[in-house]
């Protein structure tokens, strides 16, 4: 069914797709209208996950544990400072190997206070052990949700999908909404465990030793690992089902392209037009997606860059005192590469600052002019 | 794909968390020790009122007028007329207002049970002891040493016991009743009073004391200071506490119409309102300096001005001025207040051409008392001019070995609580004396605070103090976060003002049940211990336990010693020390 939804609503839409049970949240700008959403069709019996209204993000994921525990398909949205709150927990999620599917709305952190689009909340927890799933537009943000679902049930890690903060979350687009029965069979009704016997009591989140320590956390880096392959294979099959597929990454206009523009989130919609742009004035000009950020696809990264000269990273996020969080983990991929792409790394959008497709056709032309790359980004925008 | 298999990726643990001892890694630990509250550091008797009000709390009256009874045999005469240095100290002061501690003393002596057959001490001493004089010093020294074990008698010259509280403070003020209950109770307690039988020469000193190890003098100040004016010994000229003595024992006392008090202390007060109750309607009193130095309590003086009373504030007479043999006004001067003097109190001096006369029926001079100690010249010590036994202060001992003197006629603050501590202080000092033990070491370990009062409990109990008596609670380390705030509820009056100038019935209401009640949970308990819970249910920890109905206990091994307990405390009980 086509309709006209905001990203967040998008959300909604595949939470109650996914037959969740059980919805803990707390109110955030831009987050506020998924839980609003998933509340109405509650109240209306669309859905009938179990709402709880907690007091903090931090309760709200602690909560989400718990009902994980007991072997129910859990829900959270968040974004920005809540997101920060909860720091403590994503860690309580990843090590208890719990499958929750958090729905994070990138929003900049404080301070200065402000709401704009900014991913510096999400990737401040990128070694939670958490998988991060970046998405373009609110029909990726609704499919990516259910297959996160698959992967993370399947997995035993959580997921936590990102979407930018009000162009995604608040901009309403015409999104294809499956059928529940095409959903149902592509997500069968949860079979995790109970781990809550109160015949047979034991205590999660206990005491071990050192090398018992890092044989579970080798444990989870590994099974993050071979998550790849089942996130290739369950957007394949969801490709099949329902008719879309995203990839971990996505190339385009790759091949023979002397500059390419890597970016990831919203902004990603915005490259594609830049790049068109370019290729029209004849320059050829590429694009890589990036939307698996954890696990990282240092795979696909290499074989779609291997032999590209020129490789532009544009992030909506900054890690100070280093560059753009997006740039290192490109750089770092390429790495092992015997022939490495000459990589510039430039910094634009940060709080929701316009990034048009004239300023990203200027990063790749200034790219294209470089013969080495400048030791720090470059800022876009910045007046 | 089929699910990892738990059991290799997440721990699970069915044994306890208690093998981790993280509380080992901890320098610091908290400690119950409970404290003095202000209001007993200020009280020159250390009566322990927290403790009385935390008893009063889980509604036992009775234990709360025992605790009271430690220090002061007397809580229904202090109750109604002590100074109350409490509330001056109370914490609750600057949260809103002082906890009306008085109201609560009344309230107790009024209502509490006293169950003498616990509190009867055992005759364990030999040694016996005279007590001459029967006022709050005499009976507050006699019912301490009866407690410690020793043979008391208690010599009173007058007709009845209690000294200046029968003969000198009006029954509006202090219902005889009231007085005669708790001197029963010190006779009940194995105090022998011997009444009429006054010191000097009918019955010589040393006569009389022959069969006692030890004396204690405190046979207060009864005579009147002079003016030094002519005309003192007029018919219409009277003295403050011979005025006071003659009401009290039921004389019908004529004063005429217009009355002038002279003096700015309690008996001036006393005099003032009781010449109001006797037929004058135009009383005023005279007091040379101004408000601020004035020792009567302002709010005795704000009773005064109600009914009717006026305060000449920088006033001293000149002269009395007689018709016919008969007194007939008062010349005064107008005083301005000059330097200070060694008490830091400024003199005052007249303002020239100032004078101005008053007509007057009657002069009551309550400008301040002598005492009556000529009897102590047959132990070879001299007194002063106001008749001052000589004791060292910190011990009320005299120069003569084994006599020991206190209250009024030894030179004390002469307020009925300051009589009633040295009486206590003496009881202590003999009994070191007595049994050979040095005063001042055995005074430092039962010392309140830095204090001039002490506590006789570790001497009357097996348990001993369960206190520490060095450390006062201070608000500044009060958790006041659980507190309401909450109107103090004051003792009102007994009559309407117009018709209470009438009577001497007595002149304030005891606090009702209710306006008790409302007192009692106002008191924040300073220092001692509610069982609140608090601590117990903040620990991060779960480090706190409940001890029985008595108190809680720590888990040591697991008290990380992060000092929660120690803030969330409302009566700063716990401390936190290094392990």
């Amino acid at each position: 069914m086509r309709q006209l939804l905001s990203g967040n609503y998008a959300i909604a839409e595949a939470v109650r797709l996914a037959r969740v049970q059980f919805v803990a949240a707390y109110p955030i700008t831009p987050q506020t209208p998924i839980y609003e959403k998933l509340s109405e069709m509650e109240n209306e019996g669309r859905m009938t996950a179990m709402m709880m209204r907690t007091e903090s993000e931090h309760s709200a994921m602690a909560a989400c544990i718990s009902a994980s525990l007991t072997g129910v398909r859990t829900f959270t949205a968040t974004a920005s400072q809540g997101l920060a709150l909860m720091h403590e927990m994503l860690h309580f999620a990843s090590g208890n190997r719990v499958p929750i599917v958090m729905a994070n709305v990138n929003r900049v952190l404080a301070v200065p206070w402000a709401f704009g689009s900014d991913q510096s909340d999400s990737l401040s927890q990128r070694d939670t052990g958490w998988m991060q799933f970046y998405c373009e537009d609110g029909q990726e943000a609704l499919d990516t949700v259910i297959q996160a679902y698959k992967i993370a049930e399947a997995i035993m890690l959580p997921v936590m999908v990102c979407i930018d903060g009000f162009f995604t979350s608040h901009f309403i687009e015409p999104l294809e909404i499956p059928d529940q029965e095409i959903i149902d069979s592509f997500l069968p009704p949860v079979t995790i465990t109970n781990r809550f016997d109160i015949h047979n009591p034991a205590y999660v989140s206990n005491v071990v030793s050192p090398a018992q320590f890092m044989a579970y956390r080798q444990r989870s880096f590994e099974d993050m690992e071979k998550a790849k392959d089942l996130i290739r294979e369950t957007d394949r099959i969801y490709q099949q089902t329902v008719g879309r597929g995203y990839g971990m990454v996505e190339p385009v206009e790759i091949n023979g392209a002397d500059v390419v523009l890597v970016t990831s989130g919203a902004m990603t919609s915005t490259a594609r037009v830049a790049i068109e742009m370019l290729r029209a004035k004849g320059h050829r000009a590429g694009l890589l997606k990036i939307k698996a950020f954890r696990p990282f696809p240092w795979q696909e990264v290499r074989d779609a860059l291997k032999s590209v000269p020129r490789v532009a990273v544009v992030d909506r996020n900054i890690s100070i005192g280093k560059e753009g969080i997006f740039c290192q983990e490109l750089k770092a991929a390429l790495y092992a590469l015997k022939q490495r792409p000459m990589i510039q790394g430039y910094i634009a959008g940060l709080c929701g600052d316009d990034v048009s497709p004239e300023m990203l056709e200027e990063i790749a032309l200034k790219t294209l002019r470089m013969d080495e790359p400048e030791n720090l980004p470059v800022w876009v925008g910045v007046k | 794909m089929n699910h990892p298999d738990l059991e290799h990726i997440v721990p699970v643990s069915q044994i306890s968390t208690e093998i981790f001892k993280t509380g080992l890694w901890s320098p610091h630990k908290p400690t119950y020790i409970e404290k003095i509250s202000p209001c007993r550091s200020a009280c020159p008797i250390g009566i322990d009122m927290a403790r009385a009000f935390a008893q009063a709390s889980k509604g036992n009256l009775d234990g709360a007028l025992q605790i009271v009874r430690r220090d002061n045999p007397l809580p229904g005469v202090c109750g109604r007329v002590c100074y109350h240095p409490c509330e001056w100290n109370c914490n609750r002061k600057h949260f809103d207002e002082a906890v009306n501690i008085r109201g609560f003393e009344r309230y107790l002596a009024d209502h509490g049970q006293v169950h003498l057959e616990e509190e009867t001490p055992p005759q364990n001493k030999k040694e016996r002891i005279a007590v001459i004089g029967s006022g709050p010093a005499g009976l507050s020294a006699a019912y301490q040493l009866v407690r410690l074990g020793y043979g008391v008698t208690i010599f009173e010259s007058l007709p009845e016991p209690g000294g200046m509280l029968r003969y000198g403070i009006p029954e509006y003020r202090l219902p005889k009743k009231v007085l005669r209950k708790e001197i029963g109770y010190i006779r009940h307690l194995g105090v022998e009073i011997k009444t009429g039988v006054g010191i000097g020469q009918e019955h010589p000193f040393k006569e009389i004391t022959k069969p006692f190890q030890a004396v204690f003098i405190a046979v207060g100040s009864h005579g009147g200071q002079k003016l030094g004016l002519e005309g003192e010994n007029w018919s219409g000229v009277m003295e403050g506490v011979q005025f006071l003595r003659r009401i009290n024992l039921g004389e019908k006392i004529k004063v005429g119409r217009r009355v002038v008090v002279i003096g700015g202390g309690n008996t001036a007060i006393d005099c003032a309102r009781a010449a109001r109750r006797v037929g004058g309607n135009q009383v005023s009193i005279l007091y040379r300096r101004s408000w601020s130095e004035m020792p009567a309590l302002p709010e005795d003086r704000a009773v005064v001005q109600k009914e009717g009373i006026q305060i000449e504030i920088l006033t001293a007479p000149k002269q009395l001025i007689s018709e016919k043999g008969r007194l007939v006004g008062i010349e005064c001067l107008r005083m301005e207040l000059g330097e200070a003097d060694q008490q830091g109190r400024p003199q005052p001096f007249p303002k020239d051409g100032s004078e101005f006369t008053i007509p007057v029926d009657t002069v009551i001079i309550a400008i301040g008392q002598n005492s009556e100690t000529g009897f102590v010249k047959e132990l070879g010590m001299e007194v002063n001019r106001k008749g001052m036994i000589p004791i060292d202060p910190e011990s009320t001992a005299t120069p003569t070995a084994g006599v020991f003197a206190g209250g009024d006629c030894a030179g004390n603050r002469a307020f009925v609580a300051d009589a009633v501590a040295s009486g206590k202080l003496g009881a202590l000092a003999i009994s070191c004396y007595l049994q050979g033990k040095e005063f001042k070491q055995e005074f430092r370990c039962r010392q309140i605070g830095a204090g001039p009062s002490f506590s006789f409990l570790a001497d009357l109990g097996p348990e001993g103090e369960p206190i520490d008596l060095k450390k006062v609670a201070a608000l500044d380390k009060m958790n006041l976060l659980v507190f309401p705030y909450r109107t103090r509820r004051n003792n009102s009056f007994s009559f309407r003002v117009e018709e209470g100038r009438k009577s001497f019935g007595e002149s304030t209401k005891g606090l009702t049940r209710s306006e008790m009640d409302s007192e009692i949970s106002r008191c924040f308990k300073c220092g001692t211990c509610t069982r609140c819970d608090l601590c117990f249910l903040i620990c991060p920890d779960l480090s706190i336990t409940k001890v029985g109905e008595s108190g809680y206990g720590l888990k040591a091994d697991y008290c990380k010693g992060c000092g929660m307990c120690v803030s969330a405390c409302p009566r700063q009980v716990i401390d936190l020390e290094d392990a």
